[in-house]
């Protein structure tokens, strides 16, 4: 005779697991006399790693849930996976920021499994209410989260100008999602738009999904930070806590992205003759110059800044609009959509590896270390390790061999020279080329000047490294030179998983 | 079919560096020294190897030792590695010049010597593995990967204005390489579509496989490789670089700069500009020997107006490489090969010039040559090697940078003869400044106290210029082993370019002027009977816009008089 065990709705496992955890961690945290950082730590990490497992084992790649408001696509699915492998990547370059900064560690380390739901979830939502409440989600934990060091004034400002902008920005992706559940007919299911923009039944519902469309797309322009709606980024990342930047410029791009083209997917299987024109001549267009823009614009601002931070916002604008090149790509219809997405997925691990990387480092030194670029002076003599990991990250941003960061480019790049956008190519291979005279003067400072005493002085956090910290380094770092050297290796996990 | 030999003088140096990291800090100089110095020397040893193995005869494979492992099988990109003459030539100047290099360091390199020795080895390896690479991926890889370490040399242990010159030095190499990426991506889908839908990065097959690009593509595709390797030779306008850097560098980087680095420029157009685009390489010739003339006189003029010796020699770098690109653009046997045979020159010559003004740098810490004169009184063994490498440089018969520029001038000669004329003046020029530089130097009065205590070169020192002058005199002596490992490379270019122009010949017989409207006509009598037709017009098979390429060269085509070979003093 059989046990019948109550089945487990695997859909929703690994997002529950997540919602769990942050909510037993901050339950646990009641009951602690002492703060107990390293414990909620090693239970995040639990939790985004159990996550992950029920993803790849008991999740098969196109299964749908919730009433086909959320879907396990290839893309999603594995966008899932990597923002759970980053979020785990992230819990650990928390380490020194958390201790030292003495923020307070379970809400701190809840609100981040939380931020990563949010990003999960909206990876996989495939219908309008679900993608709006994850991206509310993120956003309300990143206001807490940006300004959790109290009395510090531009954490304060970070929490501020993230907050009034993403209320801002959440208001278009409304009104967009307005006007596309009209043009839909009274359905928010992405597979229902995609129906209506097939067959429009009249001229007012053409209206309505190309309003909708474009409103949601400058919706997303803000949490993809891309020209010309970037401004707050330099601001937030720098008053953040690092490691919370880091959510902001890998994570929250990574998921936005491969919600955007969920969104936009319905552009690419356009059949009708006057949709065709309008829509994918619009979009592409409108895409075309945010991406050109968000180079152009990214690259040249990042040359002049003095702040390690403020640096790397303009550098992951810069790679936004790389990053949108591949959407481009994906809403041409004649590239294989499992090549466009693979090659996408492939940058998006290595942008979330090197943008790890140098945060890392970046909350490794310390405030000082978080600020001016001075402050990286000799730093190959001081610690050199730190050095070379940094070292590492910076040429992979780049875009040199060997490392993960010019596999994503090769990757993304040839499936646009395929797609026969050249000229952008173009425009973006310059932008790299341009870029490695602000990643690599970062490089100048560490291997080619002498630390100054008042540098040393800033050092304020001499102590070795927490075990944790080193870990999340060494395996980022590690990534990116196995996955830059042996590429295959990375398209061989893309595969299993 | 594998042979390990080339991975193993590809990945000596790079596993070296390796070993080295393991040397503790406490070791001290002596073993770091001796292990990167001992670790150059068994690849030199290897590569001679290889060379004593090579097979000359016409007979023989095109690609030696090959060795082809597949490396990322989804996009057709595989670990091939493979030497033929040209490669065979690079690789022995390659190690050659590291050897020397590393034995100049010695007490050139105080500081961080660990560093500095791993970064070196590093470089070599990224530089042996351009020469060697047969797939467009992996030569991308280490094309870019030679960048880092020599970004480092010149930022770490270079001179005053060292971060500068670094970072010029990067950001116009990387555009340039960038932009070959994008070429080289273009060249791949082509190279797929063409190939049936399989992509690879092979360049034998992209070589041999009909890319059929239409002449737009074709020249923006050429003009993305050619500028990557344009900024390395350095071709006139791209060429500001080149003297920051060569000036900032320690004096073993310098020599590698000089003496490898930009070769990889000039292999980059024989190996992937020519083959692969043919019909742009002969129509754009006359403006790339244009460029190599305007190199080799402004290098020269500039040089002579230089204070600074290794400023002077960095111009005179310019100049010579423009009797290289002269010699490739002339598109005639000799040039070719005297082209070929210039750039193996320039490294011996150049880089033991480099040596010789690090020597003195070192032991006055000044390179201006106000600063010096009548050092040939104390300084005599410095002094006769230095004029002998200067002299190998400036072209003195006898010595080996003779038989390079004038092979490339009898060849330029014969297409025409103002080529010739104005490169000559180039070696006249060259002359000049080279001789004023010994001049000033080493002769006239020993007036400046400061120059009076030098001491004379140790043993060591005389061991790193040695080999130079060896090396010069057995090249100008006995040139002939030399030309005939070119021989196959520059007859190769000149079948390439040739077969392109006798192309139309074979298509075109009956068009004659007014040939678009005829020509027109004929296309379209060709594509509405394409099917039936195919067989009938075997040389018709390329697109429309293929066929426009060659009825432009038709019309352009340069007559290339045969004449009897040049006898080799």
């Amino acid at each position: 005779m059989t046990v019948s065990w109550p089945t487990i709705e695997w859909t929703w496992a690994p997002l529950v697991l997540l919602a769990l955890t942050a909510v037993g961690i901050v339950m646990a945290d009641l009951f602690m006399r002492a703060p107990r950082p390293a414990l909620w730590m090693q239970l995040g990490l639990l939790g985004l790693l159990a996550a992950g497992t029920a993803v790849v084992l008991k999740i098969p790649d196109g299964v749908s849930a919730f009433n086909q408001a959320v879907r396990y696509d290839g893309l999603g699915r594995l966008g899932v996976l990597v923002i759970l492998a980053g979020g785990c990547l992230i819990v650990l370059i928390s380490h020194r920021p958390v201790r030292r900064d003495e923020l307070p560690a379970a809400e701190y380390f809840a609100l981040l499994l939380l931020v990563v739901l949010g990003l999960a979830t909206l990876s996989i939502s495939f219908e309008l209410m679900a993608i709006f409440l994850s991206v509310e989600m993120v956003s309300v934990g990143v206001y807490i989260l940006a300004g959790l060091r109290r009395g510090d004034t531009r954490g304060s400002e970070a929490a501020m100008k993230y907050f009034v902008l993403a209320a801002f920005s959440a208001g278009f992706l409304v009104l967009g999602f307005a006007f596309l559940y009209g043009g839909a007919e009274g359905s928010t299911l992405l597979g229902r738009i995609a129906l209506a923009v097939h067959r429009p039944s009249t001229p007012f519902t053409v209206g309505c999904v190309l309003a909708g469309f474009a409103l949601a797309l400058t919706g997303f322009a803000f949490k993809l930070t891309l020209v010309p709606f970037h401004l707050y980024a330099a601001d937030v990342f720098d008053g953040a806590p690092t490691p919370v930047a880091a959510v902001l410029a890998a994570l929250s791009k990574a998921a936005g992205l491969i919600a955007l083209i969920h969104l936009l997917s319905p552009l690419r299987i356009v059949s009708n003759e006057t949709m065709q024109s309008a829509l994918t001549q619009d979009f592409t267009g409108l895409l075309w110059i945010f991406a050109a823009l968000s180079i152009v614009v990214g690259n040249a601002v990042a040359l002049v800044q003095r702040r390690i931070k403020r640096m790397l916002a303009y550098s992951t604008i810069a790679h936004s609009g790389y990053l949108l090149i591949g959407v481009l790509v994906f809403l041409d219809n004649t590239v294989r959509m499992a090549e466009v997405e693979t090659a996408i997925l492939v940058y998006l691990i290595a942008y979330v590896l090197m943008n790890v990387g140098a945060f890392g480092v970046a909350a490794a030194l310390g405030p000082a270390g978080e600020g001016e670029i001075e402050h990286y002076a000799g730093l190959a003599r001081r610690s050199p390790a730190l050095a070379l990991a940094m070292t590492v990250a910076l040429l992979s941003l780049t875009g040199i061999p060997a490392t993960a960061g010019f596999v994503g480019k090769l990757t993304l790049f040839a499936r646009a020279v395929e797609a026969g956008h050249i000229a952008l190519v173009v425009l973006a291979v310059l932008g790299s080329a341009v870029s490695a005279y602000y990643y690599l003067r970062i490089v100048v400072y560490m291997y080619m000047r002498e630390s100054s005493t008042e540098t040393v002085g800033a050092d304020t956090d001499a102590a070795p490294l927490e075990l944790g910290h080193k870990i999340g380094l060494i395996l980022s770092t590690a990534a990116t030179v196995l996955f830059g050297v042996f590429p295959q290796t990375l398209l061989f996990l893309l595969k299993i998983l | 079919m594998t042979n390990w030999l080339l991975t193993l003088i590809i990945f000596l140096p790079l596993a070296g560096a390796l070993l080295l990291l393991a040397i503790p800090r406490t070791a001290g100089g002596g073993a770091l020294r001796a292990g990167a110095l001992g670790l150059a020397l068994a690849d030199l040893l290897l590569s001679v190897g290889a060379a004593l193995q090579f097979d000359l005869s016409p007979a023989a494979p095109e690609f030696q030792f090959v060795a082809k492992v597949s490396w990322i099988p989804e996009w057709g990109a595989s670990y091939h590695v493979g030497l033929d003459g040209l490669s065979l030539s690079l690789v022995l100047l390659t190690n050659f010049l590291a050897v020397l290099s590393i034995l100049s360091s010695f007490s050139a390199i105080r500081q961080r010597e660990k560093e500095y020795y791993i970064l070196l080895l590093l470089l070599q390896s990224g530089v042996l593995g351009t020469f060697l690479a047969l797939d467009l991926l992996l030569f991308y890889l280490f094309w870019e990967l030679m960048l880092i370490p020599l970004y480092f040399l010149i930022g770490i242990w270079g001179s005053e204005n060292r971060v500068y010159a670094t970072m010029k030095f990067l950001v116009y190499t990387l555009v340039g390489s960038l932009l070959m990426l994008v070429g080289i991506l273009v060249v791949y889908f082509h190279g797929k579509a063409a190939n049936a839908g399989v992509g690879t990065f092979d360049y034998l097959a992209l070589a041999r496989a009909d890319l059929r690009l239409d002449s737009s593509t074709a020249l923006w595709t050429f003009l993305a490789f050619l500028l990557a390797f344009a900024i390395k030779v350095p071709v006139v306008p791209f060429h500001t670089w080149l003297p920051d850097a060569h000036t900032e560098a320690p004096t073993a980087g310098s020599v590698l700069l000089a003496g490898i680095l930009l070769k990889t420029g000039v292999y980059g157009i024989v190996r992937f500009c020519i083959p692969f685009f043919p019909e742009v390489s002969a129509t754009t010739a006359p403006l790339l020997a244009a460029l190599g003339i305007v190199g080799i006189i402004y290098g020269a003029f500039t040089a002579l107006a230089q204070t600074d010796m290794k400023r002077l020699v960095a111009y005179s770098s310019v100049s010579h490489m423009g009797f290289v690109i002269l010699g490739l653009f002339a598109f005639q046997e000799q040039a070719v090969r005297g082209g070929l045979l210039q750039m193996l020159n320039h490294g011996i010559s150049t880089g033991g010039l480099f040596l010789c003004v690090g020597l003195i740098y070192e032991r006055r810490h000044t390179r201006r040559l106000a600063d010096f004169g009548g050092l040939a009184v104390n300084m005599r063994r410095y002094a006769a090697l230095t004029v002998i490498v200067a002299l190998s440089s400036l072209g003195l018969p006898g010595l080996n940078g003779f038989v390079g520029e004038f092979l490339v001038i009898v060849g330029a000669f014969q297409r025409h003869w103002y080529w010739a004329a104005l490169a000559g003046t180039g070696v006249i020029l060259g002359a000049v400044y080279l001789l004023v530089m010994v001049q000033r130097v080493f002769f006239g009065p020993l007036d400046k106290p400061e120059n009076r205590v030098l001491s004379d070169l140790s043993f060591r020192e005389v061991l790193t210029l040695l080999p130079v002058v060896a090396m010069a005199f057995a090249i100008g002596l006995y040139p002939k082993p030399w030309l005939k490992l070119l021989e196959r490379n520059s007859a190769g270019i000149i079948a390439k370019v040739q077969t392109v122009q006798d192309r139309p010949r074979e298509v075109l017989v009956e068009v004659t002027p007014p040939l678009e409207e005829k020509h027109l006509a004929r296309m379209f009598e060709f594509t509405t009977h394409s099917h039936s037709d195919r067989e009938s017009l075997p040389q018709m098979q390329p697109k429309a816009n293929g066929d426009k390429i060659i009825s432009q060269i038709s019309l352009t085509r340069p007559t290339y008089p045969t004449r009897p070979t040049c006898p080799i003093p």
